[in-house]
């Protein structure tokens, strides 16, 4: 890092910068990720640290949080016992050490060194160098320049778009400049819009050298620039490597980016300084580990594993208790339900359970080990509906049933309507408009449960069909349409292997992927479902069945190993997970589809979708508590429409755990919707090659979503999107809070704020020996287990004993008496700032 | 008339009430204090609509009630005179209207927010601001209507003041408000508090004052710019100031004086030419806009400029329609523009092809050097920012490193000047010296001095703030050696002590809340906002000024104006900035 940067090693340089900005891509997709991604490769603990003081954030709740939280009894003294005596042996600690750490955990007095951490931008040289300018350089800058990218990567707010945006941005700029006979302060002084007959990094070098004094900084200040405004970088490097994110295209590069950075620096330095002036910018040497420091950041991670303790004793131990209780499954059961692994999916499955003892329920990666790029009928063009570590090579259509063709008329809501701008035609248009919308206002805001005029998202109408049959490949991007009937088998028999439904099928098997619905949100995308890239999964649902009714498909499917009676038949369906309804697809398709099966289905369906809305209720707290089930579930349909809810629903909100394994033992759990459950038989799986591709997609897309909430909870000014209240979205890519200020990523506060941040327990019903030879098939995951951003753990099958994966190798999990029932229910009337 | 005065009485006091309510009722029963909101909406909405039933029953073209004298000092009577003609009743009838959309929307979309009481009382405040802006009956409650819409205003930019940017917006957008308020002052003075002067020898320059006003409200050209940066607060607040109310108010000024404007040719021209290059410039940077709020407050603009211009050519009801619908169209849009989103986005995922977005725009058609240079004149926002930052901020900037350095060389300077700022009214006084030239000769000599020292730490700030309740204190001298009213003297020496006293304590511990308030309501009094006797003493001292006294009136507006701007200056400087420099408590709203 620290060399003389050279045109050649500037790539070098940015790639370096670039991977430690934020990497969430546009709002089309949202697609949970590691927060602190760059900082995977070392521990869990170490990693929280690097990268918070990289970013300047906090990485652990507050410790007056963890103190309160010991108060309520949330931490108990017993776990923070363990965790102590964890730390203590790992750092050697002496008598003296331990009795002083002890005596200081408890210690009030150390929340006035309970700061965020200051971070490299504000430690760093440049705002430092910029001050004995006397400059608040990014007072200036950021206006601008914040300006100019936002209007360039804008896809269809503003009207008049950024010259040649379709162009290399850099380009686009020289030709914008050379052109203009209007000043564009501070670019059009003389001295430096010569620099805009050079190439971006010909002027990103000549910059530097005016302004940096030692080229072996530059580097360094590479980085500095880009961390103060780093949600805007980070957006235009994820545009650089994946150009399809955008559906107006933008060529952009963070050298182009860099480059109109550093210029207007420039421009301003002239502006202040006149144009002959020597370098002014010198690194200054910040020493930031003291003896303190080390300390607290020691005590934060006792308390949070102290935190995690508490719930997983609860949890291990709950899992034991039930492991150890007699199992019933239906013999004859009337009906199998695979829904999508989510933990919102979790209080619905119980409560079908619960309902009927005729019905199965399972669980599997949302996708339903369909990966495929989807284009629906009124789309131009495919989106990939797969776990993000999948690249997709097979495109799923959708056609109109009729063969007349609907033309679907999308018609720009008249309140976007650009004609109400201008002046002439704006003139009339507000007057005709602005009563009509006078009405529509008070309509929406009086009686918003009538109708939403701003429409809600869309889930899939019945009119159309998926094709799913292998066609010729689409020469221009190397994918190809459908799947041939070989590729149908083989992922049919990947899904039912998978959550061990190999025999014994019902007459009638429900595949229900699921999305939401939400008005007035621009993070609709982090509703959706997670293993499908943020999109609803309804198309994979489809798809599935399709594929599983086939009777060749079936043949090559019983060849395989499993067979599926004539009399099954699967049907796919969508839940809401915001309106708690489901609907489901092509049922007029499938021949051998009894409906007096289903409609025995829907009816029971209808029940648990209230019951379930009953419990999700409980959670939001201005509703009564005591509502029935259908007031409940009414209350959450209505929300969906009601443009002045920002809590439409939760999301993954107090998601802790993930259970892979059979659910006969887990259905009669209460896990207050707090667990992913991915059905799997251990007894199928010998050589743990199917367990292996579990985890391949579990660790990656739980995990994401668990560190996502973890970081944007803990701290969500900084890792987080801040409140959603002041949003303003930004060109369509991105949210910025007001104008002309930096992109917020991760996720809103009104998302994450009953979140507890736990990271994620996996717990596996299989021996160590097999899950640890599943883990060396999967090296991608398996570090993440490693570095224990998310935790591992067994249920052996044999003993019913849950053993843990650390360091030093499997371990007993230390059980201690549980308390009380109700254990994994957060005390909601006590979180801050609730109020009835 | 009983039943007018009745129903005038239920319209105002029920935001009052409101106010107080809300003001008692604990951060914790949301519940509560949106009912109270709702309540107090919907009664002023009541007596709204049975002002209107009385004014359309009745044969006047206007109701009129006057409350008579509430004080006297020499020739000087505070009268309190109510008016709802059609053009009150309309802009009444807006206001509840958006107030109880408004207060039914945050409900909601505030709920668990730690700001949800404050944000309920300063939208109660901003009621009765636009209440009494609506009935006044004289510029003195008219004035006073302004400046409680402007603190509002302050108060919900800021509304998350543990950030800096939407602390800097508020202070520019309050910096522009005061500047423009200048000429509200200056209109004062010289038409000595009624609607229609009796001498028009002044009308062109009371015109003006308006005209600077309304451009300042409106966010008319060159003061365009603070409306985009004005969207920090949550959204219901910027749809109801920026998109409804506050930026209509400027239109509402200008139609109640309509019929002195009617004789005055310059003046009409002039607002026709601002509503012109406003329309015009603001539709151009607007088309540029890459963000939902900022376009659509660009859009407001516009058909702002083009009321400017129906003004002037004499409409009467056409800009009072216009005004309503694009209120309506603008409050909606603000308030679904999260939405944007969404509709954008399911629009182009059904185009045929990616990259086929619709690029086109009617500037693609212009010469390529025009079309470069247009869109760099709407990528700079016009220069205005620029103007201001360039032309004022930065030289201001330099001045005041230059005088600090000069201030740090003298010992203990700011005793001397907190003494010399008590003591010169008086011996100017005794010499015979013209009370207003003098007294304006000081104020903004020590202005100067406060505003260049007004953003340099905390107890700098809180000099600075010690040194304009010293002004208010000589005002109060000046003004009893003039008019020798004994009782306004205590009664300003009293309040301006306390205030004093109170902000003193206040700013011990800037990190609890309720010291907040009380610092920020201290200031609000001293520097002359409608709630104590320092707003009655510069009133009077306005009274007293001469006609032929326009540059000193010109003097004393100004420094009211900046007073105003560097106290709250000073206010941000203790309280918020100190959080940014931090930056780690996440801010008061949690360490209080």
């Amino acid at each position: 890092m620290k060399t003389a940067m050279t045109p050649v090693s500037l790539d070098e340089t940015l790639r370096w910068v670039a991977h430690l900005l934020p990497s969430q891509g546009p709002l089309r997709e949202f697609i949970h990720h590691n927060t602190l991604h760059a900082f995977q490769d070392q521990n869990f603990h170490r990693g929280v640290r690097a990268g918070v003081e990289h970013f300047g954030a906090r990485g652990y709740l507050r410790i007056s949080e963890y103190r309160e939280a010991l108060a309520t009894g949330r931490i108990m003294i017993d776990s923070l016992n363990e965790a102590f005596e964890i730390v203590a042996q790992r750092e050697l600690w002496d008598q003296d050490t331990r009795r002083r750490m002890w005596d200081t955990l408890q210690d009030p007095k150390i929340d006035v060194l309970d700061r965020r951490s200051d971070g490299t931008s504000v430690c760093g040289f440049r705002s430092h160098g910029w001050a004995q300018i006397g400059m608040r350089v990014d007072l200036h800058l950021q206006p601008l320049l914040i300006r100019m990218i936002s209007a360039y990567l804008d896809q269809g707010i503003s009207i008049w778009q950024f010259p040649n945006s379709e162009g290399p941005l850099w380009e686009g700029l020289c030709d914008l400049i050379n052109s203009t006979v209007l000043p564009l302060p501070p670019l059009t002084q003389r001295s430096v819009k010569t620099l805009f007959s050079l190439t971006s990094e010909e002027a990103i070098v000549e910059c530097l050298r005016r302004l940096v004094q030692d080229p072996t900084d530059w580097p360094a200040y590479l980085l500095e620039c880009h961390l103060s405004h780093r949600g805007w970088s980070g957006m235009v490097y994820q545009i650089e490597q994946n150009p399809k994110l955008l559906i107006g295209s933008r060529p952009v590069t963070l050298k182009d980016f860099t480059a109109l950075h550093l210029v207007l620096e420039l421009g301003f330095a002239v502006q202040e300084l006149g144009s002959n002036f020597s370098p002014f910018l010198v690194s200054t040497k910040v020493s930031r580990n003291s003896k303190s420091d080390d300390d607290i950041w020691i005590q934060r991670e006792i308390w949070q594993r102290a935190f995690e303790l508490s719930l997983h004793q609860k949890f291990v131990g709950t899992l034991e208790t039930a492991y150890s209780r007699p199992r019933s499954l239906p013999p004859n059961p009337s009906a199998q339900m695979i829904f999508c692994i989510d933990e919102r999916e979790c209080s619905l499955r119980r409560h079908i359970e619960e309902s009927s003892l005729e019905v199965q329920t399972f669980g599997a990666a949302g996708f339903f080990a369909v990966d495929a790029l989807f284009q629906g009928v009124n789309q131009g063009f495919a989106a990939k509906y797969c776990p993000v570590n999948i690249s997709p090579r097979h495109v799923l259509r959708e056609r109109n049933r009729s063969q007349a063709r609907v033309t679907v008329t999308t018609q720009r809501p008249f309140h976007l309507n650009e004609s109400s701008t201008g002046i002439f035609v704006g003139w009339l248009a507000t007057q005709y408009h602005g009563i009509a919308s006078g009405l529509k206002m008070a309509i929406e805001v009086f009686r918003p449960f009538q109708r939403a005029t701003v429409p809600a998202q869309t889930i899939e109408d019945r009119t159309t069909q998926l094709v799913i049959t292998a066609d010729t490949i689409a020469p221009s991007m190397q994918k190809q349409f459908g799947y041939s009937e070989e590729e149908q088998a083989d992922r049919v028999v990947r899904l039912l292997s998978a959550i061990g439904l190999t025999n014994n099928f019902a007459p009638l098997v429900a595949i229900i992927g699921h999305g939401s619905t939400s008005v007035n949100n621009p993070h609709f995308a982090a509703y959706d479902c997670g293993a499908c890239s943020g999109k609803p999964g309804s198309p994979n649902a489809r798809a599935f069945a399709m594929m599983a009714n086939a009777p060749s498909i079936r043949e090559l499917v019983k060849k395989k190993g499993i067979e599926i009676p004539e009399t099954t038949c699967f049907v796919a369906g969508l839940h809401d997970t915001c309106r708690d309804t489901i609907v489901f697809f092509d049922l007029d398709d499938f021949p051998q589809l009894q409906s007096s099966n289903l409609s025995h289905l829907r009816t029971l369906l209808d029940k648990c979708l209230a019951l379930n809305a009953q419990e999700r209720v409980r959670r939001f707290a201005v509703l009564p508590t005591d509502l029935s089930p259908e007031d409940a579930l009414r209350e959450v349909q209505n929300r969906s429409t009601a443009i002045f809810e920002p809590r439409p629903e939760l999301g993954h909100a107090t998601n802790a755990f993930v259970i892979v394994g059979r659910r006969d033992w887990s259905r009669a759990l209460f896990l207050d919707r707090r667990a992913f459950l991915h059905s799997y038989d251990p007894t199928q799986d010998p050589s743990g090659k199917t367990l292996a591709s579990i985890l391949a997609a579990v660790i990656p897309v739980c995990g994401g979503i668990n560190l996502e909430y973890y970081f944007s909870r803990v701290d969500n000014e900084v890792l987080g999107a801040g409140t959603k209240l002041p949003h303003n979205a930004a060109g369509l890519v991105g949210v910025t809070n007001g104008v002309d200020s930096d992109l917020r990523t991760g996720l809103p506060l009104q998302m994450v704020e009953i979140h507890e941040p736990v990271r994620l327990l996996i717990v596996v019903e299989q021996t160590p020996e097999i899950a640890e030879k599943a883990l060396e098939l999967i090296p991608d995951a398996k570090s993440w287990v490693d570095h224990e951003w998310v935790l591992f753990g067994c249920i052996t099958p044999q003993s019913g004993k849950v053993k843990i994966r650390t360091h030093s190798g499997w371990t007993n999990f230390p059980i201690l008496p549980i308390q009380s029932e109700s254990i994994f229910t957060i005390d909601y009337g006590k979180m801050p700032g609730v109020k009835k | 008339m009983i039943s007018a005065h009745a129903f005038l009485k239920l319209t105002l006091l029920s935001p009052v009430l409101g106010f107080i309510a809300v003001m008692f009722t604990p951060r914790s029963r949301e519940a509560r204090i949106a009912g109270i909101g709702t309540l107090s909406s919907i009664i002023s909405f009541v007596g709204v609509f049975g002002l209107t039933v009385v004014y359309f029953l009745g044969d006047n073209s206007k109701i009129e009630v006057d409350c008579g004298v509430l004080a006297r000092f020499g020739s000087y009577d505070l009268k309190i005179v109510w008016i709802a003609d059609i053009l009150s009743l309309v802009y009444a009838s807006l206001t509840c209207f958006f107030a109880c959309l408004v207060v039914t929307y945050s409900r909601y979309y505030l709920h668990r927010e730690p700001g949800y009481k404050s944000f309920f009382l300063i939208f109660h405040l901003f009621v009765i601001g636009l209440m009494l802006l609506s009935f006044g009956g004289n510029f003195s409650i008219l004035f006073a209507g302004w400046e409680f819409i402007s603190i509002a205003s302050f108060v919900l930019i800021a509304f998350y003041n543990e950030r800096d940017q939407p602390v800097r917006a508020a202070l520019f957008v309050l910096g522009v408000y005061r500047f423009c308020d200048l000429g509200l002052i200056f209109a004062v003075v010289l038409s000595h508090h009624a609607f229609l002067p009796d001498h028009s020898a002044q009308g062109v320059w009371i015109g003006f004052g308006l005209l600077l006003a309304a451009c300042g409200k409106s966010a008319q050209f060159p003061f365009s710019g603070w409306l985009r940066k004005a969207m920090e607060g949550p959204t219901p607040s910027s749809a109801i100031f920026y998109g409804a109310l506050s930026v209509h108010a400027g239109v509402f000024l200008l139609l109640r004086v309509a019929p002195i404007l009617k004789s005055l040719m310059e003046v009409r021209i002039a607002m026709a030419i601002v509503g012109i290059l406003s329309a015009v410039i603001a539709t151009m940077v607007g088309r540029t806009e890459s963000s939902v709020k900022a376009r659509i407050g660009w859009a407001a603009v516009t058909q702002v400029g083009v009321i400017f211009i129906e003004i002037a050519a004499g409409f009467e009801t056409l800009p009072l329609i216009h005004l309503s619908a694009n209120a309506m169209l603008r409050c909606y849009q603000l308030l679904v523009s999260p939405s944007v989103v969404v509709s954008l986005l399911r629009e182009q995922s059904s185009l045929k092809a990616p990259n086929l977005l619709d690029d086109f725009s009617i500037e693609t058609l212009l010469p390529k050097t025009l079309r470069s240079s247009l869109y760099a004149f709407a990528l700079s926002q016009a220069y205005t920012d620029r103007l201001f930052d360039q032309l004022i901020f930065t030289h201001l900037r330099h001045l005041s490193r230059k005088l600090c350095r000069v201030a740090d060389s003298i010992p203990s300077s700011a005793p001397v000047i907190f003494i010399m700022t008590l003591v010169l009214p008086g011996l100017v006084g005794m010499t015979g010296g013209h009370l207003a030239t003098s007294v304006s000769f000081l104020l903004i000599a020590i202005l100067i001095f406060g505003m260049i020292s007004g953003g340099l730490g905390p107890i700098v700030a809180l000099r600075v703030w010690l040194l304009v309740g010293a002004i208010q204190l000589s005002m109060g001298i000046a003004l009893f050696l003039e008019r020798e009213s004994l009782f306004l003297l205590t009664t300003q020496i009293g309040t301006v002590l306390t205030c004093i006293g109170f902000g003193v304590f206040a700013s011990k511990a800037p990190c609890v809340r309720r010291n907040q308030t009380i610092f920020f309501c201290a200031t609000l009094v001293m520097v002359g906002y409608p709630i104590g006797t320092p707003f009655l003493t510069e009133d009077i001292l306005v009274h007293h000024f001469m006609e032929d006294q326009v540059f000193a009136a010109l003097v004393l507006g100004l420094s009211c104006a900046l007073m105003g701007w560097i106290a709250i200056r000073a206010f941000v400087s203790i309280f918020w900035e100190g959080q940014h420099r931090v930056g780690s408590s996440g801010g008061s709203k949690l360490c209080g």
